[in-house]
């Protein structure tokens, strides 16, 4: 099933590190730009090492992140420009 | 013709390579998160399109937060050693990963409960802002209780997870361990997207 059998805990204190970093990187930014990135930096961490999306076949990552992606940017983007617009 | 069928399905036990289990529980993942992508869109277009949205630093504490976030992630790293563990068949330490993954979200819920005393006792109601526009209020509660719920519903399962393996002669079921892991990085997931769209831009 895996072959991280070696040393298991020391990838995921590594990514726990990472996830730590950025969180403190992103509470100190100011820019929303940076804080978004942030948000997408943390989420590929968790879901490729943490859910081990990295370790699934291609298609199911696919399937995984193609209908999260889309689907909120489709929310967003159907309702956010009618708010600029009041 | 239905030899070919069964055999690329592998019987119906693993359609993409892992078990059936595993992807409904991706499944409800995925539903699950379109889901909060729908409130957080709604509290987007209510924030774009007022003109009183309160300043972040009005209600919330950043440092309060920043806390609540690392015990949040590191409850969830330990719940990956937890899987991990279990996977390689060592009992006591899946269940020592897994009493601080219990203790990580209990302190999470602690700190949120903390958390939602304070803007209460700031005035912040779901129809009530005295500091702005009220639809923040519903916001706020809406988003961070349906979170809440999430961690609660997990620390639950994790709960009986745990209880479940509690003696040698019960089977230790690494794929079950795995499917709670999975809903847990979920929770936490989710809490990143609002730690940085609801309290930080």
């Amino acid at each position: 099933m895996n072959d991280i059998a070696a040393s298991p805990y020391l990838t995921y204190w590594k990514a726990w590190g990472a996830l730590l970093v950025l969180t403190l990187l992103m509470a100190l930014a100011s820019s929303p730009f940076i804080i978004v990135l942030g948000i997408a930096a943390k989420a590929t961490i968790i879901l490729a090492w943490f859910m081990h999306l990295k370790e699934e076949r291609l298609d199911f990552v696919l399937y995984v992140v193609v209908s999260l992606v889309f689907f909120s940017w489709l929310l967003y983007y159907l309702t956010i420009p009618d708010a600029r617009a009041m | 013709m239905t030899t070919q069928t069964i055999d690329r399905w592998r019987n119906g036990s693993s359609p993409w390579g892992h078990t059936w289990q595993k992807n409904m529980m991706w499944w409800f993942i995925v539903t699950d998160g379109i889901l909060f992508a729908g409130f957080l869109c709604g509290y987007a277009y209510a924030r774009q399109g007022s003109e009183a949205w309160p300043a972040t630093d009005v209600f919330f504490s950043v440092i309060l937060l920043t806390v609540m976030t690392f015990v949040l992630i590191t409850s969830s790293a330990t719940m990956a050693c937890a899987v991990a563990a279990s996977r390689a068949g060592d009992r006591l330490a899946t269940r020592k990963f897994m009493r601080y993954t219990l203790a990580g979200g209990l302190g999470f819920l602690l700190m949120q409960a903390y958390e939602w005393w304070s803007v209460i006792g700031a005035g912040l109601r779901p129809g009530v802002n005295p500091n702005g526009d009220t639809l923040f209020g519903a916001y706020f509660f809406l988003v961070t209780g349906f979170h809440g719920t999430h961690v609660l519903l997990g620390l639950i399962v994790i709960l009986v997870a745990y209880l479940r393996r509690r003696n040698e002669a019960a089977p230790l079921n690494p794929d079950g361990i795995e499917l709670v892991g999975l809903y847990w990085h979920f929770v936490d997931l989710v809490w990143v997207v609002i730690f940085g769209c609801f309290y930080l831009i």
